[in-house]
């Protein structure tokens, strides 16, 4: 079987909520299989660069830091003795990249309007409230951020973000609460 | 209910999370309060425009660098780490340390002994004396062939260590080598010292041991 031929099987039967199949593609990334990496990130790409686009200041920053993010995962992969806590394991990475490269860069008024903006530019005006909502969203405390997006924009459970971030059930609602007040107050300000 | 209360009760009320008495506490609020029905309003429009927020996709440049940098400068990092050689929890530097004091403090014991006499000396009868001489001599010979065996090969193994720690090596093997000198001169002096022919075997022994360690070492590292 070829590398291509061997690359469609993989892919009709990538299910990442296959436990066994994440465990298969996990060992053999940990084996240096570059074909499992492969998988990897194109199963997870679009979820971590949408997270990475929403801490970077650009499109090619956000690049960068994806990059970045699965130069990690793959480089660390080997330490993982779970297999089957890749994916919270991973996002942690991706998280703590994405607060590492924030505190880094800093944050920007005018560097988000060349870049989200740019987004929406051609949308419709009943879109307006995305963009403002995207700006309020690249202003939100690293913390608060991280829960935001992956909760109300990913879809993650409480609990999953508690063992992503490492942190209790309740600090993980105290964090959106708090994060969904200040989009609120600012999204308000925006429209008024 | 206060309005503080009724707003962290909203978000979790968002999120499907409250008990069915919590949540009819808040819409008794709500019923009562405008400043907490519009917040909730407000909270649940921000909540379904967070699922609806543009949706953004990298380039395939981005895996190219990747792969790139997996199998070319990356080779190394997704290879197994390599693991520094570990005995009993040293690592290879230190054992050879270690090693060396082991050697230096036999050497300092062999010494002492020579010259001050064990214990337990002159303690035994002439029968029991010449048993264990014979003994001795049976035992040299068998370390000797053993540790030939070894030296010979000893220079291959030591090519395949890191060269501070063969020279480590070198010298654990060269103070041994001392102490045995040391022990055979005082046989020869007097060929009826058990306490000089103990010691020759002690450090005979420790050469095993040391030869042993060197190929065994070498044998994971190369």
């Amino acid at each position: 079987m070829d590398g291509r031929s061997e690359m469609n099987k993989d892919r009709a039967h990538m299910n990442f909520s296959n436990k066994e199949f994440l465990i298969d593609v996990v060992r053999r990334c940990q084996d240096g299989d570059t074909k499992a990496m492969e998988i990897v990130y194109r199963g997870y790409k679009s979820s971590l660069f949408n997270l990475a686009r929403r801490f970077s200041r650009d499109s090619s920053s956000a690049e960068d830091l994806l990059q970045e993010i699965f130069i990690k995962v793959f480089t660390k992969i080997r330490k993982l003795r779970s297999p089957e806590d890749f994916k919270s394991w991973m996002y942690r990475i991706a998280i703590n990249t994405c607060i590492s490269f924030t505190r880094k860069k800093g944050v920007s008024k005018e560097v988000f309007l060349d870049h989200m903006a740019q987004a929406y530019e051609h949308e419709d005006d009943s879109l307006l409230v995305r963009k403002y909502l995207e700006r309020a969203v690249y202003h939100l405390p690293p913390k608060q951020k991280s829960v935001f997006l992956l909760h109300d924009v990913q879809g993650f459970t409480h609990a999953e973000i508690a063992g992503i971030m490492k942190l209790s059930e309740g600090t993980i609602k105290s964090q959106l609460f708090k994060a969904r007040m200040k989009l609120r107050k600012y999204l308000g300000e925006q429209t008024s | 209910m206060k309005c503080r209360e009724a707003q962290r009760l909203m978000s979790d009320d968002l999120d499907g999370l409250l008990r069915a008495s919590e949540a009819q506490g808040l819409e008794r609020h709500m019923h009562g309060c405008q400043v907490c029905s519009s917040l909730f309003v407000e909270m649940t429009s921000l909540v379904q425009e967070a699922r609806n927020l543009k949706k953004f996709e990298p380039s395939e440049d981005v895996w190219r660098s990747i792969e790139r940098h997996m199998t070319s400068k990356g080779r190394k990092a997704i290879s197994p780490p390599k693991e520094k050689p570990h005995v009993l929890g040293f690592s290879l530097f230190h054992k050879g340390v270690a090693m060396a004091s082991g050697a230096f403090v036999l050497m300092m014991v062999v010494t002492f002994l020579l010259f001050h006499g064990l214990p337990f000396q002159n303690m035994e009868s002439k029968d029991s004396a010449e048993y264990a001489l014979k003994h001795f001599e049976t035992a040299e010979k068998h370390y000797e062939l053993a540790i030939n065996a070894l030296v010979r090969t000893i220079p291959d193994y030591q090519e395949k260590l890191p060269p501070d720690l063969a020279a480590v090596f070198t010298e654990n093997l060269a103070i041994i080598d001392n102490s045995i000198r040391i022990c055979q001169a005082a046989i020869s002096a007097h060929p009826e010292d058990k306490a000089a022919n103990a010691l020759l075997m002690a450090c005979y022994k420790k050469k095993m041991e040391l030869l042993n360690d060197i190929r065994d070492l070498a044998m994971r590292a190369g």
